[in-house]
């Protein structure tokens, strides 16, 4: 599906730079007096795919805001490189790009135009060069012949395509997705975890996903953890996640259905 | 408590963009695209408003002056202090807020909704240096030329009213040369500065409004509105400041 033909030129910056760590301490984050997530503690290792998996409501994308610098923790550190993640926004020392779960691709642009904000802003290039670099990334992409248009006009899978392109061509030292493969039919969901799990394997760009998605979390995760009620229980890699016996993830990886009892009404007496 | 955060926030914007402002240059185009929708959008409108704004104060003042003879000679007068000290800017301001504040809230608010705003965050962009600011200077650019044409075009609103009008017995000439004598340069300075005040606290509001929305489609509605509530009030309460300084 992608080709990297022209992988060196195009991300000869990250290629160039050694992966990053993530660390969590002690986070906390609660509006008024709902705590979201409660004494979080993890470490993603340089380069690998951490997938934050959980049932819906349970914080993860608090957690990517706290992440991504768009909020702040109401305690804790959350540290890239051991470096604080307020100093690091502050000297823009490391680059974070973040993939939403909608694309956020800015709809009064063309897709060109979405592509090229960054560079062009940052002036890290000329015009010549942000235009072979968008070029090339689109043709990497199987996205030829979209540049001109509105974001309007695309799929749900080719807008998350579009917001991953977006993100890889910032060169970012991490890469954060919010739910990549929500709202896709299965098809497209397992080519969007395919092109994930080839540009990690490619660039070694360190990776953390949020996500409920089982599939994607067991096929592409380095390290899986599970969020309850802003809490996280244990850290897995895929083998140790499948064969848990812990019924919370049981049920979050198998969950029965049950016609004569549904689990949100009250049980009769 | 949410009125004074909206305005600690609208303060907080108009200093962020000042410091904005140094990236003006390399803004340029973005400035000069706002220009042309604000024009776009607003001259029209402010073309017949202004039209018959003083139509009906030549017809309503040239009916009460009637009974008095001779008072009809200041007609020109009373028709030019008005629209370029006061009509002028006022009238302006609230189509201006009519159709460009409420369209920056709403694309600014559904920006904020669909997180565009976020994604500008994390690229490390400033919101107020991409958003913002090309806004604000769009509209303090705009606003006197929108201004000037609303002023000219009520005079010559009053202007086909004396012509036109049966109860209104003086001449084109008496019209303007009372016109001429009584608007002096002044008026239409203090007209001008007023406008500035306007576009800015316009620009800012709605700005500020716009990326303020969080929820939905129905919250960027809610969003408009009180874009149009909080803005009529400020000019209004500004302008009786403005005014009493002036005078």
């Amino acid at each position: 599906m992608i080709t990297m033909t022209n992988t060196k030129q195009l991300f000869s910056d990250t290629l160039n730079r050694l992966p990053v760590s993530i660390e969590v301490d002690h986070l906390k984050k609660q509006f008024r007096n709902c705590v979201v997530l409660d004494d979080i503690n993890l470490r993603v290792e340089p380069g690998e795919i951490f997938v934050l998996m959980g049932p819906s409501g349970s914080g993860k994308s608090v957690f990517l805001d706290l992440l991504a610098g768009l909020s702040k923790p109401s305690s804790g550190r959350l540290s890239i490189n051991q470096e604080d993640l307020q100093y690091v926004k502050k000297t823009k020392k490391y680059v974070m790009g973040l993939v939403f779960q909608s694309g956020a691709l800015f709809n009064s642009m063309t897709i060109f135009d979405n592509l090229a904000l960054y560079l062009r802003e940052h002036r890290l290039f000329d015009e010549r060069e942000i235009q072979s670099r968008v070029t090339q990334m689109l043709d990497m992409l199987t996205l030829k012949g979209i540049a001109q248009i509105m974001p309007s006009e695309l799929s749900g899978g080719m807008r998350k395509r579009v917001a991953l392109a977006r993100g890889l061509l910032m060169e970012p030292d991490v890469l954060l997705f919010d739910e990549p493969t929500s709202e896709l039919d299965p098809i497209t969901a397992a080519s969007i975890i395919e092109l994930i799990g080839y540009v990690n394997k490619q660039l070694h760009i360190t990776t953390l996903i949020v996500s409920h998605d089982v599939l994607l979390a067991q096929t592409i995760g380095h390290h899986i953890a599970l969020l309850k009620n802003g809490f996280i229980r244990e850290i897995y890699t895929p083998q140790a996640l499948q064969q848990s016996s812990e019924p919370f993830v049981c049920n979050f990886l198998n969950p029965t259905i049950n016609l004569n009892h549904p689990r949100f009404l009250p049980p009769t007496s | 408590m949410k009125l004074l955060q909206l305005w600690a926030f609208i303060f907080q914007l108009f200093f962020e963009t000042c410091r904005e402002l140094r990236y003006l240059p390399r803004q340029a185009g973005r400035c000069f695209e706002q220009c042309c929708i604000m024009g776009y959008q607003t001259l029209p409108i402010v073309g017949i408003l202004s039209l018959f704004m003083g139509g009906i104060l030549a017809l309503q003042t040239g009916y009460s002056l009637s009974k008095l003879p001779g008072a009809q000679s200041f007609l020109g007068s009373i028709v030019g202090l008005s629209m370029c000290r006061e009509l002028g800017p006022l009238m302006t301001a609230f189509l201006l807020t009519g159709r460009v504040g409420s369209a920056i809230t709403a694309e600014l608010g559904s920006m904020s909704v669909y997180k565009e705003v976020d994604a500008l965050r994390t690229m490390n962009l400033s919101p107020v240096r991409l958003l913002v600011m090309p806004r604000v200077v769009g509209g303090l650019f705009m606003m006197p030329f929108l201004t000037i044409f609303s002023t000219v075009l009520g005079w010559l609103g009053g202007w086909i009213v004396t012509q036109s009008v049966d109860f209104i017995s003086i001449n084109g000439s008496i019209y303007w040369r009372s016109l001429k004598q009584y608007v002096d340069v002044e008026s239409i300075n203090d007209g001008l500065l007023k406008a500035e005040i306007f576009a800015l606290v316009i620009t800012l509001i709605s700005s500020a409004i716009g990326l303020q929305t969080k929820g939905g489609p129905r919250e960027i509605g809610n969003s408009v509105t009180r874009t149009l509530v909080q803005s009529m009030i400020a000019i209004l309460m500004l302008d009786y400041f403005v005014t009493k300084v002036l005078l």
